[in-house]
């Protein structure tokens, strides 16, 4: 609600994630909505799109970027925003959104029940990542989180570091928020099966693995 | 009538089947029993008070203090009740409460021979939190110094402010006892509404104003009963001679006009708002009332810009953050759709979270959801929450949730409504499911039971401080291990942490947490890594909120425990 009051005072929004279910829900509150990208992109590219935006403010006029998830976390595009923002003047209020985090501790608590107060989160399971980090701790429970159901090299990488980190026969659990108003689905999936997991791009794969002292209870 | 009958004979026979148990020192399923009975009758004063009794005797002394405190409501002149009270208060190291009690018991006319004060188990078993809460001691201390009606008064204003609504009643009982006061009555009797003790409450108002005729307070609480009761009638009478009394209080003008417009007297209701600027309301309250009234009215279309013009004329940020939030709020209801009159009713239950900034915090999806339902039970408190949450339902049913003991009684209230085929949902503050017992309980008993459920995830204080600090996540590569700081699993596990991974701390109960664990924390933490190694503390208390300055690890145990709750701690990968 925050989000929507400040948008309603604004003259143009920009979105990441302009989907028709955001489009509707945006229109009342600012008829003038544009999509960006916001990706993963080298700084000039940044820049560049940060001032696209920041030149709507230049006449005076508020202008507003809804971004996927919270602006802030892994949000090199806000930043990059922001930065031009200070520097040109521009007031700049950041409203925090939902994030990650809170489907981690959601996913844990339904597997592991109330009070589980410990555990591994990944947020990047890029190969990259996962070789860097090694193996995990068997004893605690692992919480990965996968945008768009992740890649598959992604996958596979995820299924390799499990299972070497817990016994083969150790099942993890899957949750899968299958895109705008789609309930969220849960199963169990062995580890070993985990490489041929799939996903959708409009969906979020959180996989839950339980430490091997939590096992089968 | 026959069904109350039924509920509580079943809750006598429980009753007694706990004490048989309970002779044979089955302690567990005495207590089993004892829960079950009030399952059956609420109002079962013998269960509440056995109930508390044998809490006591299994150490649990924070579960007995509010069991003994619902029986004292229920039959306060219950003597064998005032001998376990005075048990707990020794057992809890506050003896001149205790001797009140043995007083009280005495005068009441205890069997002879006296029965023998029960005793608690060992402190170390019980493992309270609330012994090692500091803020408690010192109100416990003031009380100990001077046990007076002021003195107890002054505490149960603190116990309430710090989540202990029942044990704040409970010393407003015995603030009464020792001097009644209307505004004592009032205050127990707002406890007591809370708890859902409808009629116990109504009658403290009464007493109340039997004492003080004038009591302002007492009519504007007993309005709030009133309109929870659907007793429309009722409450614009209380709303009216509220406003004899304080003309100048506009929110008890709003009282009354929703009394109003929520009995279909609409033209009264408006009436109720004409002219209010020569009453002495200020123009942009004045217009941001007419945009409520047409809120409740369900005219959101021409509610949205009413209440935006009042959010521009504003000259308050409080009104103008209302009125803009009231204005968002319309505008969402407009585009919502509520079921069909006439479609056939299929129950459902949503369990939704405000978000840790309530209301600002509410999310759109919440919004549509609690618009399309039949109830919504509400276990947040403040006159901000109730006038939004107005604005988009009209059945709104307070609900106290404290403590993990009332899990099955309301999950049980919540179910039998959506049973009956009635769209009911439960809003609580923050996330419904993160440290949510209740939240988590409503969802496995729905599935369990076939009953159609949503749930939705909400602003958390997590998400609240990574708004602010989730640059700070960036250094870590994205991978952590994430520790909730005060669980007893986290404080025996310190030497198995990974120095390697970022280390994520949060503090979620370190309001009712023990100082002492956190300090035996911080010393094993401290061991891990090397000296001086850098940590981010980021939080809305801390200095850098939106870029957290680096501090050395060893700043962590200066952090003082009332700012923990609303922390985070990174400390980074070695």
């Amino acid at each position: 609600m925050e989000a929507l009051q400040a948008i309603a005072g604004c003259a143009v929004v920009f979105s990441d994630a302009l989907t028709p279910a955001l489009r509707r829900l945006l229109k009342p509150f600012c008829s003038d909505c544009r999509p960006v990208e916001s990706g993963e992109g080298r700084s000039e590219e940044l820049r560049r799109r940060a001032a696209r935006i920041l030149a709507v403010a230049g006449d005076g006029s508020s202008v507003a970027y809804a971004a996927f998830g919270q602006p802030m976390v892994f949000g090199p595009f806000a930043r990059e925003l922001r930065r031009q923002a200070q520097e040109r003047g521009v007031p700049v209020r950041v409203v925090g959104g939902l994030s990650a985090f809170d489907e981690y501790l959601v996913a844990q608590q339904e597997v592991f029940g109330y009070g589980r107060r410990w555990y591994q989160a990944l947020d990047d399971c890029s190969p990259k990542a996962l070789e860097r980090l090694g193996s995990l701790d068997s004893g605690l429970p692992t919480v990965a989180f996968l945008r768009g159901g992740g890649t598959s090299g992604f996958r596979r990488a995820l299924g390799r570091v499990l299972r070497s980190s817990y016994p083969a026969e150790d099942e993890c659990r899957i949750f899968e928020f299958a895109g705008e108003g789609a309930a969220m689905k849960s199963r169990a999936l062995p580890l070993a099966r985990l490489s041929r997991l799939r996903g959708s791009p409009h969906s979020r794969l959180v996989v839950v693995a339980p430490g091997s002292h939590h096992g089968r209870r | 009538m026959a069904d109350a009958e039924g509920d509580r004979a079943r809750a006598a026979d429980l009753v007694r089947k706990a004490l048989a148990m309970r002779a044979h020192d089955e302690l567990e399923g005495a207590a089993n029993a004892l829960e079950a009975a009030l399952q059956e009758d609420f109002a079962c004063a013998a269960a509440w008070g056995w109930l508390g009794e044998v809490r006591l005797r299994q150490g649990h002394t924070t579960a007995a203090i509010r069991c003994l405190a619902e029986a004292r409501l229920l039959k306060e002149d219950w003597p064998r009740l005032h001998l376990w009270r005075a048990g707990l208060l020794n057992a809890l190291g506050r003896p001149q409460e205790a001797l009140l009690a043995l007083e009280r018991a005495r005068t009441l006319g205890l069997p002879s021979p006296e029965p023998e004060l029960p005793v608690a188990r060992p402190k170390s078993a019980v493992g309270d939190a609330v012994e090692g809460d500091l803020a408690r001691r010192a109100m416990d201390r003031r009380v100990a110094e001077r046990p007076t009606a002021e003195r107890f008064e002054e505490r149960a204003r603190g116990l309430k402010d710090i989540g202990l609504p029942m044990e704040a009643v409970d010393d407003y009982s015995t603030a009464i006892a020792l001097e009644p006061t209307a505004l004592r009555y009032t205050m127990r009797g707002r406890g007591l509404f809370y708890h859902r003790h409808y009629e116990l409450a109504l009658l403290d108002f009464a007493k109340a104003l039997d004492l003080d005729p004038r009591c302002a307070q007492a009519y504007c609480a007993r309005l709030d009963v009133q309109l929870c009761l659907e007793r429309y009638d009722e409450a614009a009478a209380d709303a009216r001679a509220a406003l004899e009394i304080s003309p100048e209080r506009s929110e008890i003008r709003l009282n009354l006009c929703e009394a109003l417009a929520l009995s279909g007297r609409r033209a009264a209701a408006r009436k109720e708002f004409e002219g209010l600027e020569e009453k002495g309301v200020d123009a942009a309250t004045a217009q941001w009332m007419r945009g409520y009234l047409a809120c409740l009215e369900r005219d959101y279309r021409r509610a949205v810009p009413i209440l935006e013009s009042a959010a521009e004329m504003a000259g308050s940020a409080a009104l103008r953050e209302r009125a803009g939030i009231h204005a968002v709020a319309a505008r969402l209801c407009d585009g919502g759709r509520r079921p069909k009159a006439g479609a056939k009713a299929k129950g459902h239950l949503f369990v939704c979270g405000m978000g840790v900034r309530p209301p600002v915090s509410l999310t759109a999806e919440v919004v549509q959801a609690l618009q399309s339902c039949d109830v919504v039970y509400k276990n947040v408190s403040g006159d901000e929450v109730s006038t939004l949450v107005r604005i988009v339902s009209l059945r709104c049913r307070p609900v106290m949730f404290r403590n993990p003991q009332d899990v099955p009684r309301t999950s049980a209230l919540l179910l039998s409504e959506a049973r009956r085929g009635r769209r009911v949902a439960f809003l609580t503050f923050g996330h419904p499911l993160i440290f949510g017992p209740l939240g988590l309980e409503l969802l496995r008993s729905a599935r369990e039971e076939g009953i159609s459920c949503t749930s939705f995830s909400a602003f958390s204080s997590i998400d609240s401080m990574l708004a602010g600090g989730g640059p700070a996540l960036d250094f870590c590569g994205g991978n952590y291990q994430i520790l909730s700081v005060m669980g007893q699993d986290v404080l025996q596990g310190v030497s198995r942490l990974n120095p390697k991974l970022a280390t994520l701390l949060y503090f979620p109960e370190a309001q009712s947490g023990d100082g002492r664990r956190f300090a035996g924390f911080c010393r094993e933490l401290l061991g891990r890594f090397p000296s001086r190694h850098p940590m981010l503390v980021f939080g809305p208390h801390h200095e850098g909120w939106e870029a957290p300055a680096r501090r050395p690890i060893e700043d962590l145990p200066s952090i003082s425990q009332p700012l923990l709750i609303q922390s985070m701690v990174l400390i980074l990968p070695v």
